[in-house]
């Protein structure tokens, strides 16, 4: 009945790597447009969307991304809503990080001096302009390093989705372990291939920041 | 690398969102069944198997399901002459997946429980395991109440760790992931004893040389159900025929003498 830990076995654990690649890229992707809405709600000067966001914000961040997949694949149906796994998924990843996006990008927003939107308006720019050519390009030079590490986060995190029927790389090492009984292999099989992921990611926002402070 | 207290946490987690669940589904009419006639119309049955169960559910050489949950599923497929669909689910997501109509059947070596039964019906047993504490000859533990420094490896949540919890409560039980997690950390010598099923317990003897792990003493013999969802007694009355059946024919007790190393024994219970 226990087998040995084999190539293919490895080959297995890479191929769910795909999933937590994917299921990234769509909290990402959901996240970051969702996200961008958040942080613009956030900084515009109109009071009740600001409390909006700072509620939204804070209801998502204060509850575990566990308990939003249950509610969505589980609490849904339960209420009449058929819901697949993917739809499930991608809203509660999506909703996730959007609200640490939103809170991420507000702050770089915010930290770019206000002199320099004085500086706009004495140069007689519309808040329109001031916000997308003096502000914005200045406020994505100082995100883009919180953005990546919480993309880190959000590339471990996507194990969870094993909970609802995803077979991603945490879940299939789970399931190679219970067949092989070789759980040291297995989990330093999957450690190095969530290092490869995450690594790639972390030297990809080192080379763009050099780039965007190079023609910044 | 096992805070347990954290990982409690996460279970209890879990268990709090699961309960939360189950409350709101006994308020709100939960989604209407699949009956008999609509599987039979449909041609499909889905079934939830597990495939971190070894010898219930696992993956086999090319990565797909096999065991002894598996084997009755497609039974059950071929008895009623429809495709099976196979969900893989695990511990914690099985009865969620059922109460939320996501599977037919779960066949995924549920123990029947009173507790679980107050959300999920149970079918006659198909099969069974007996449950135990496993170690090596030189520790000298003949019951529970024997149990003192030693510690005891378990995968939790499951009936050996329900079980060996209630008959010793002062053990010293450290709870892991699933019955690999917990034969490694007892193979590594971080466990004293391990508490686990009697087929896991003699396939680690046999693959690991100078391992010992002998019958310190039986938990339980742990019957295995098959769980489908409440309020469809076609199904269910359809099951316990399907078992009932495959007992007199013996194919049942093949089936486990096949995957489990032993037949069931002439006086099974049925339920």
């Amino acid at each position: 009945m226990i087998r040995e830990f084999t190539s293919p076995d490895v080959v297995y654990l890479m191929l769910a790597a795909r999933w937590t690649i994917g299921l990234a890229l769509v909290a990402t992707v959901g996240g970051g447009l969702l996200g961008l809405l958040i942080a613009l709600a956030r900084i515009l000067p109109i009071p009740p969307l600001n409390w909006l966001a700072i509620g939204y914000i804070n209801l998502i961040q204060g509850t575990p991304l566990l308990g939003q997949l249950f509610v969505f694949f589980f609490g849904l149906p339960l209420l009449g809503f058929s819901v697949g796994a993917w739809t499930a998924v991608a809203l509660s990843l999506s909703l996730y990080a959007s609200a640490f996006f939103g809170e991420i990008w507000r702050g770089a927003l915010q930290s770019v001096p206000k002199r320099q939107w004085e500086a706009g308006a004495a140069l007689g720019m519309t808040y329109r302009h001031r916000f997308t050519h003096v502000v914005l390009p200045q406020a994505v030079r100082i995100a883009v390093a919180p953005t990546v590490g919480f993309l880190v986060q959000l590339v471990k995190n996507t194990s969870l989705t094993a909970l609802i029927g995803f077979v991603e790389l945490t879940r299939a090492s789970q399931i190679i372990t219970a067949a092989t009984f070789a759980p040291l292999q297995v989990y330093l099989t999957a450690a190095a291939i969530y290092f490869v992921i995450c690594f790639t990611l972390s030297q990809l926002s080192r080379v763009l920041e050099r780039r965007l402070h190079g023609t910044g | 690398m096992y805070n347990n207290k954290g990982r409690r946490t996460m279970f209890d987690l879990k268990t709090k969102l699961a309960g939360a669940l189950f409350a709101a589904a006994a308020m709100i009419a939960g989604p209407a069944a699949a009956d008999l006639q609509e599987i039979l119309a449909a041609g499909k049955v889905r079934i939830g198997v597990p495939v971190d169960v070894p010898p219930f559910g696992f993956v086999g050489k090319s990565n797909e399901p096999v065991g002894l949950d598996v084997d009755v599923a497609n039974m059950i497929g071929k008895a009623l002459g429809v495709e099976v669909e196979l969900q893989q689910i695990t511990g914690a997501n099985r009865i969620p997946y059922l109460v939320t109509d996501r599977l037919d059947m779960v066949i995924s070596a549920m123990g029947a429980t009173p507790e679980r039964a107050q959300l999920v019906a149970f079918s006659s047993p198909y099969s069974a395991l007996a449950i135990g504490v496993f170690g090596p000859d030189s520790i000298a533990v003949g019951a529970p109440g024997d149990l003192g420094d030693q510690t005891i490896a378990v995968a939790r949540g499951t009936t050996q760790d329900l079980e060996l919890t209630a008959a010793a409560p002062d053990a010293k039980i450290t709870r892991f992931d699933d019955d690999a997690t917990a034969a490694a950390a007892f193979l590594s010598g971080q466990a004293d004893l391990l508490a686990t099923a009697n087929v896991v317990a003699r396939d680690l003897m046999q693959k690991n040389d100078g391992v010992e792990l002998n019958a310190k003493f039986i938990l339980r013999y742990a019957p295995t159900h098959v769980g489908v969802q409440q309020g469809n007694p076609e199904i269910l009355r359809w099951l316990d025929t399907f078992v009932f059946y495959h007992m007199l024919t013996g194919e049942l007790s093949d089936l486990t003498e096949k995957w489990l190393g032993q037949p069931l024994p002439e006086n099974f219970p049925s339920l």
